[in-house]
């Protein structure tokens, strides 16, 4: 091994740190000059991220069908209420209302519903009033007397929802007493998807009401044995309001 | 540092719980209000003046002091005050027993102190019966024992809503009447029904 005096080692280091200078210069020098003329294989692609909220869109229509002459129908629309009106109701008539309920939007939902069902016999007539047992319980008879049929479907537009009906309220061959409509109309959720899918559902609600009237037993339901026979004027004046908000939810 | 990354999830965690009432999600509502079941009303009325009526008239036709070939005529309003047209509307006639208690003591020996419903029933008759200003002939030139057991005689036309019209009817007492039937009283009721069909 070499051995230097200091001074020679001070030297050696200066000598070492220049060259390192020198070198680090040319590599930059040659670096920034040969920066034009360098071609890398290159390929540059962009993205972006676009953010879009969904859209929940539901949009009722009302249609009904009854006597000729006889009711009317609103069919409303989106934030728009429809409705149907039926007047002048006889034993042995009948009649019916339709919601078709569609999610237009983009993203699915769950349709629930809030009813009120109401009864009113204010104004009672001397005929209606010659009744046995009119007017039982105050709000007249029609929660009783009336035959009501509640069906729903769903699919992917109105005659497919209607091609999947099934009763929720009464059947095929027997109805049930209005006044059970509301409890079952607020127990409602059904999934709607998005637009596209199966995002129809259908309400019908038949009404009827018995040429020979009669009184639906504690069942709640007609046909079932316990009926009660009532005078056919037991219904006179009497009426029923039916109030519906349908409501799609994304959330629940 | 853990703990203060553990005890600001907790934070997080809480704050999410306790705002999840809160959160709204997308939702759309639709209200269709104002659907109306309203029965209808049939609601007949009788009256002795020309006017909208309910309920029921009495003394239509009042014949006192009778005598054989003597007559009474009345009229009998009847008005429909319900929403429902009467496409059917008819009448029937009933009557009770006679009443004899009136008969003079000297009147004896007659065949009808034994059978007081017979034969006085039978000497009081219809002459003119009019409904809407049409002879009703079914019900015309009948005693009251015939016009019972006619049973609904119909009124033509029915009686449209809010409609009114006259009945009206002429009673007759028969020449053939005897004393037998002097003091004699009968009570006689028409019955108007009017239905939907």
């Amino acid at each position: 091994m070499k051995i230097q005096s200091p001074a020679t080692l001070k030297e050696t280091e200066k000598s070492v740190k220049k060259i390192i200078a020198l070198t680090i210069a040319f590599l930059l020098a040659t670096g920034m000059a040969a920066t034009g003329v360098w071609a890398y294989f290159t390929d540059t692609e962009t993205t972006g991220a676009v953010i879009t909220a969904g859209t929940l869109d539901l949009v009722p229509a009302v249609s009904g069908s009854g006597t000729a002459g006889k009711y009317t129908v609103a069919g409303g629309g989106n934030q728009a209420n429809g409705n149907a009106v039926f007047t002048k109701i006889l034993p042995g008539e009948s009649g019916s209302i339709t919601w078709v309920l569609v999610n237009n939007g983009s993203v699915p939902g769950t349709l629930t519903i809030d009813s009120a069902v109401t009864f009113s016999d204010v104004s009672q007539n001397i005929v209606e009033n010659a009744v046995s047992g009119n007017n039982d319980g105050g709000n007249g008879d029609l929660d009783d007397c009336m035959s009501i049929k509640l069906q729903r479907g769903t699919g992917t537009d109105q005659a497919n929802a209607e091609a999947n009906l099934v009763y929720l309220l009464g059947s095929s061959g027997a109805g049930a007493a209005l006044s059970g409509l509301e409890a079952v109309l607020n127990g409602q959720s059904v999934a709607m998807t998005a637009s596209g899918g199966s995002d129809t559902v259908v309400y019908i609600i038949t009404w009827s009401v018995a040429t020979d009237i009669k009184r639906a037993g504690s069942d709640g339901s007609f046909g079932t044995g316990d009926d009660i026979n009532v005078n056919e004027n037991i219904i006179q004046t009497d009426s029923a309001q039916i109030g519906i908000t349908f409501t799609l939810n994304s959330g629940n | 540092m853990k703990k203060i990354l553990g005890l600001s999830i907790a934070a997080i965690l809480i704050i999410a719980m306790v705002g999840g009432g809160t959160w709204a999600y997308f939702n759309d509502t639709e209200t269709s209000t104002g659907n109306t079941l309203i029965a209808g009303t049939l609601d007949l009325g009788l009256s002795n003046a020309d006017e909208m009526a309910t309920g029921n008239t009495t003394a239509t036709w009042a014949a006192e002091g009778w005598a054989p070939g003597a007559t009474e005529n009345g009229t009998l309003y009847i008005s429909n005050s319900g929403s429902i047209a009467m496409t059917t509307l008819t009448a029937s006639f009933d009557y009770s027993a006679v009443d004899t208690s009136g008969r003079p003591t000297t009147i004896t020996g007659s065949p009808w102190t034994t059978d007081p419903t017979d034969l006085f029933d039978k000497m009081i008759r219809t002459t003119t019966v009019k409904w809407q200003g049409a002879s009703v002939g079914a019900a015309e030139n009948k005693t009251l024992a015939e016009l019972k057991a006619l049973g609904d005689i119909t009124l033509p036309g029915g009686l449209a809503i809010g409609g009114k019209g006259p009945l009206f009817i002429e009673f007759a007492f028969d020449t053939a009447a005897t004393n037998g039937c002097q003091g004699n009283t009968v009570d006689v009721t028409v019955t108007v029904t009017g239905t939907q069909q």
